[in-house]
């Protein structure tokens, strides 16, 4: 296990470069220069060539690539663009929170729920309580966060005059006001993965349920609880602990879309602002720290899966 | 106090307006169309309610302001646009400043008590109030405001290498806004005298503009860049003690501000100030935040990006009922076609001038600008006392006057003596929107019909089309830019030979001494004569062709008073000292 864990670790370091070089690229093809979006309209060729010069936009883009990688090598992610007075992994480390706080909600809460309603689905098959929860299962795989963050957040002050709280504050600051800001957004981002989980729950399970060692427990006599929830259930799981290993690296890229709708100062935001404003540094440096975190969180699923699964082992 | 298009029942039109709302904006917008738009240039469509009583004391007044705010410097000095003027506007002041309520953007005193011109308008002279304390906030700690202040700022603005460190000049885009500026002298603590090269019309048009703040040398010291970043101390009404880019900034009221009221009342009225930033371009928030009533205000269309959309401003309209107000004025945003008069076809002035001719500007204002428009001349209808013509004068001119039939057939008899009938020319545009896309759409339509066939080409963003303008690669261009309340920059900075802005490309000597002669003018009668020959000359050769001024539109909630007419953001001005809530 370990020198799996030592080979997968050594792994990221191509992974990571090919990414830092995706993003390097792309951000330098996309239209726009960068200088004449911070000087405006009214500035003469020589200012903007004046700019460019003093960004280091002015040298070839492979040496621009090698100054920014060798600094990111060294623990050095650059200064934003745009407002350089902090550096790039300090703007990153104040972001990082929120974003992880709204993933990691919306991971447990579509996990729980997910399972939840679709063991309710799986042991109700064809009553309305089954109907109901695939109906919104298809509306959770189908509708767009974006859309549902919409109707969430207008339609109770259209009809109540309630709205979730129009400013962000820190958990700190005010715990009450943190959540309902939080927990909707949450919500919102973790349906799609509550409608995923559901759906696989309950397939697996009816399959489960249908199995000779369950016939022979409900002959035993036992209790149709302790059928499901001592025998079928466990291994009925196993295909939703796959899905939900790979779930909270989904929610962290879903968190672009909901941090704008909801206006949650996260990491997405900022991307989202930096990308507009084509603040190089910093969008590098989000991504690059984002891939990171994925890969890890790929590696934790891997080497939970031995933990988790006996038959299962790294050489 | 609302005009509806229909009363539907209480929740079923409530469930209608949502729905409506998220999936059929466009036919709602067909069935009701603009319902507090319609507005004479300059003036309100709806007055605030009339406050019962004198201004009362206290309240948090909230807003939320639209934009990204962290990628936009907040250094008003740097650039005179929304975020910085956000950011610094409730914490500072101006030596003069533009009056916002009169509808005329007249300048008015602020940390001035008065300023005096030479008649030959080479010397100004500015008489300070006295007394007046910078906040009492580290490092300034409440020290006197005196002549230096006034010093430093032009000097600031201006780039000056003593204060300005030599990598950071370039985002000094205002430094040739005092160009004309000899000396600046101080006689005493309480007086600026500003000698010039050569008289400059838009001196003091330069000192009012809304980014002219003054600051504390102290504030800019303290930060090794010497730039303005996450914090503003001035002689304002408010102290900003939080501002977290892209989340909030919170200001609470400043108990040493030296304004005070006609009846001898310490300004400011409010307790406090908190601006939430939504900064993801999405509005579906704010909207919900003013219903609900967690903010007193929100920006409508012309408010800033992302501005709302009709149906939103219905909605909205339909939900609060009286409890809210609509305050509309002109003068957000001067749309108009950009030609390069420097390539063919439009070298050539017959074709210019047939593009002038034929375009409907009312058509546009009623297709894209759903009403939320006024047409305009080459300076926005708003400004009318600096020599622009009101819009009821300009639908009697040439390329204006309804029908079209008259200016068409003109238009067609210049193309064909041009030598360009049928001849086919590329129009190059931002595609960025929808909007743009339409607008362009329209525009080939309008010329086809004076046989000017026009090929649409978008770029994926303004900054393309920026970057083609730049490069002079367009024949015929759409854009919309910031209406600006002094004719220089309509007049000169647009269309003079060194003009900053002239992506037109634009060299006439006629044009040229009329744009130095309303800059070189000493009266106001002077300048606005000038500035009228300017207007009329434009019309002739057309470099351009003026389509729209867009109206500002911002909602109130019934309860707060003191509004003037909304010219940049909701929180753009300076006038927060003078708001006021009967509700707490």
């Amino acid at each position: 296990m370990t020198r799996f864990i030592v080979r997968r670790l050594l792994m990221l370091i191509p992974v990571l470069l090919g990414v830092s070089l995706l993003i390097f690229t792309l951000m330098r093809v996309v239209p726009t220069d960068v200088a004449a979006m911070m000087l405006g309209e009214n500035v003469s060729t020589e200012t903007l060539a004046s700019l460019r010069k003093d960004l280091g936009l002015d040298k070839p883009i492979p040496l621009q690539y090698f100054e920014w990688i060798s600094n990111v090598v060294r623990g050095d992610l650059g200064r934003s663009i745009w407002l350089p007075d902090k550096t790039v992994t300090e703007r990153l480390l104040q972001r990082l929170p929120v974003t992880f706080e709204l993933a990691l909600i919306a991971t447990s809460v579509g996990i729980i729920s997910g399972i939840s309603f679709g063991v309710l689905a799986a042991v109700r098959q064809d009553t309305w309580v089954d109907n109901v929860a695939r109906a919104v299962g298809i509306i959770g795989l189908a509708a767009p966060s974006f859309w549902i963050a919409t109707i969430v957040i207008l339609f109770p002050a259209i009809f109540w005059g309630w709205s979730i709280p129009a400013a962000y504050v820190d958990l700190t600051e005010n715990p009450g006001n943190h959540l309902m800001k939080i927990v909707p957004a949450a919500l919102v981002l973790g349906f799609s993965l509550t409608a995923t989980v559901m759906r696989y729950s309950r397939t697996t399970l009816l399959e489960v349920l249908r199995q000779d060692y369950v016939r022979t427990a409900r002959a035993k006599g036992l209790t149709e609880r302790v059928v499901i929830y001592r025998h079928a259930l466990k291994n009925a799981l196993i295909p939703v602990v796959t899905i939900s290993g790979q779930a909270f690296a989904r929610q962290l890229g879903g968190t672009v879309i909901i941090e704008t709708v909801f206006n949650i100062p996260g990491v997405g935001l900022l991307m989202i602002g930096a990308i507009t404003a084509r603040d190089y540094n910093m969008v590098q440096g989000g991504i690059l720290i984002l891939a990171l975190f994925l890969a890890f969180s790929n590696l934790v699923v891997d080497v939970l899966y031995a933990v988790l699964d006996p038959r299962i082992r790294y050489s | 106090m609302f005009q509806t298009c229909s009363e539907p029942g209480r929740t079923k039109g409530k469930a209608a307006l949502v729905w409506a709302y998220l999936a059929a904006s466009a036919l709602l917008l067909a069935a009701c169309g603009p319902s507090a738009t319609q507005t004479p240039s300059g003036t309100q469509s709806e007055q605030p309610p009339q406050a019962q009583g004198q201004p009362q004391r206290g309240g948090a007044f909230r807003v939320m302001v639209s934009g990204y705010v962290s990628y936009g410097t907040v250094d008003a000095h740097r650039a005179s646009f929304s975020p910085p003027v956000g950011f610094a506007g409730q914490s500072v002041n101006q030596i003069v400043k533009r009056n916002l309520n009169s509808g005329k953007y007249d300048i008015i005193p602020d940390l001035a008590e008065s300023w005096q011109v030479s008649p030959d308008g080479l010397t100004y002279t500015f008489k300070l109030h006295k007394g007046v304390k910078f906040q009492n906030v580290p490092p300034v700690n409440g020290r006197e405001f005196t002549s230096d202040d006034v010093e430093y700022m032009i000097k600031r603005i201006s780039a000056d290498p003593s204060i300005v460190l030599d990598k950071w000049k370039d985002l000094f885009t205002r430094r040739s806004d005092f160009t004309s500026v000899a000396s600046i002298e101080k006689p005493d603590k309480y007086t600026v005298v500003v000698r010039m090269k050569q008289p400059d019309a838009v001196f003091m048009h330069n000192m009012a503009t809304i980014g002219t703040i003054i600051v504390p040398k102290e504030m800019i010291d303290e930060n090794p860049d010497r730039l303005i970043q996450d914090k503003i101390i001035g002689t304002g009404p408010f102290i900003c003690k939080e501002y977290v880019p892209d989340v909030r900034q919170y200001c609470d009221r400043n108990p040493d501000y030296w304004k005070k009221d006609e009846n001898g009342t310490q300004l400011p009225y409010l307790d406090r100030l908190e601006k939430n930033f939504y900064s993801g371009g999405d509005t579906s928030g704010a909207i919900a935040a003013f219903l609900a009533g967690q903010i007193e205000a929100l920006a409508g269309q012309g408010g800033g990006p992302p501005s709302l959309t009709d149906a939103d401003i219905t909605t909205i309209t339909k939900q609060m009922g009286d409890k809210a107000y609509l305050i509309t004025s002109s003068g957000g945003n001067f749309g108009h076609i950009r030609i390069n008069a420097k390539r063919p076809p439009f070298d050539n002035v017959k074709m210019r001038r047939a593009v002038y001719l034929a375009i409907d500007r009312q058509q546009i204002i009623d297709s894209t600008n759903r009403g939320g428009a006024e047409i305009s001349a080459l300076i926005p209808p708003a400004l009318a006392g600096g020599g622009a013509q009101s819009v009821d004068d300009l639908l009697k001119l040439p390329g204006y006057r309804q029908p079209k039939d008259q200016d068409i057939a003109e238009a067609k008899r210049l193309v064909k003596e041009a030598g360009y009938d049928g001849a086919t020319i590329d129009m190059n545009t931002s595609g960025s929107t929808a909007v743009i896309a339409d607008l362009a759409a329209l525009i080939k339509e309008q010329l086809g019909k004076a046989g000017i066939n026009v090929n649409v080409k978008l770029t994926a963003n303004y900054q393309d089309h920026l970057n083609e303008m730049l490069a002079d690669k367009f024949n015929l261009t759409y854009t919309g830019h910031g209406a600006s309340p002094d004719p220089d920059e309509y007049i000169y900075k647009h269309f003079a030979t060194k003009g900053a802005r002239n992506y037109y490309k634009f060299s006439d000597p006629k044009w040229d001494q009329l744009a130095e002669k309303q800059r070189a003018a000493v009266t106001d009668e002077e300048r606005k004569k000038a500035v009228q020959e300017a207007v009329a000359y434009h019309a002739e050769v057309a470099p351009s062709v003026p389509l729209s001024a867009t109206y500002n539109q911002f909602f109130y909630r019934s309860y707060t008073h003191g509004f003037g007419k909304p010219v940049q953001n909701v929180d753009g001005s300076a006038y927060f000292d003078v708001y006021w809530m009967d509700k707490r």
